[in-house]
């Protein structure tokens, strides 16, 4: 993952919580802020488990509520769900920071899934009508 | 976002008075977004529902959903959002 060094923190209120798989985001941000973006951002790993393996481990069924928020990395996470092993009733997800092109995929691939999409100015909630509420 | 949407009236007001009015008028969007987004959960969260929270910063979703859980799940979100908010900002 990415994210501003400590030292770069001050730069902008926000700074301490930007974090993304992709440095895009961070450059995204804070090109403004300073002149060499590419000095204050550091790469760093963390440990991580796919939804399969988390519900696996914990011996866990079907979620209610899957809730994406990752600064750009949302398409690349909803790509990533095996939607014949893990079945969510609700998908939420922040479509502010995806390209018109994953955002299409991303809305064509719940269609495709039987989810029907309400979208807000920051968030898409991809819900099945059959889910019960 | 009925106050987002009154931002364009900042330009009717002198510059003092717009840079006075700022930070209270910040205060009240993040307490607009926080009413939105409880009541987008209250909406969709029932008590014992499973929830992920992949991308979870601080918390602060955590929190709003877990305020639908058991008192045990909101009280761990709320310590475990103002440990995150202290590692951040303090």
């Amino acid at each position: 993952m990415y994210r501003v060094k400590t030292e770069y923190r001050h730069l902008a209120e926000f700074a301490p919580q930007l974090t993304s798989l992709d440095p895009n985001n961070i450059r995204k941000w804070m090109k403004d802020k300073v002149a060499d973006v590419e000095a204050i951002i550091e790469g760093f790993e963390v440990p991580s488990f796919s939804p399969v393996e988390v519900l696996k481990r914990y011996n866990l069924e079907d979620l209610d509520l899957l809730q994406i928020d990752t600064d750009g990395f949302d398409a690349e996470i909803i790509r990533m769900i095996p939607f014949n092993e893990v079945r969510s009733a609700i998908i939420s997800f922040e479509m502010l920071n995806l390209s018109l092109r994953d955002k299409n995929s991303t809305y064509n691939l719940l269609m495709n899934h039987g989810y029907r999409l309400s979208e807000s100015q920051v968030d898409c909630v991809a819900y099945k009508i059959n889910s019960g509420e | 976002m009925k106050l987002m949407k009154l931002v364009f009236l900042r330009h009717i007001l002198p510059r003092s008075i717009r840079q006075d009015l700022r930070s209270r008028w910040d205060l009240m969007l993040r307490r607009e977004a926080v009413a939105i987004e409880l009541s987008f959960y209250r909406s969709i969260v029932r008590e014992n529902n499973l929830v992920f929270d992949v991308g979870a910063n601080i918390g602060f979703k955590n929190r709003c959903i877990f305020l639908f859980g058991s008192p045990c799940d909101r009280d761990r979100a709320k310590s475990s959002m103002h440990r995150n908010y202290s590692a951040q900002w303090c």
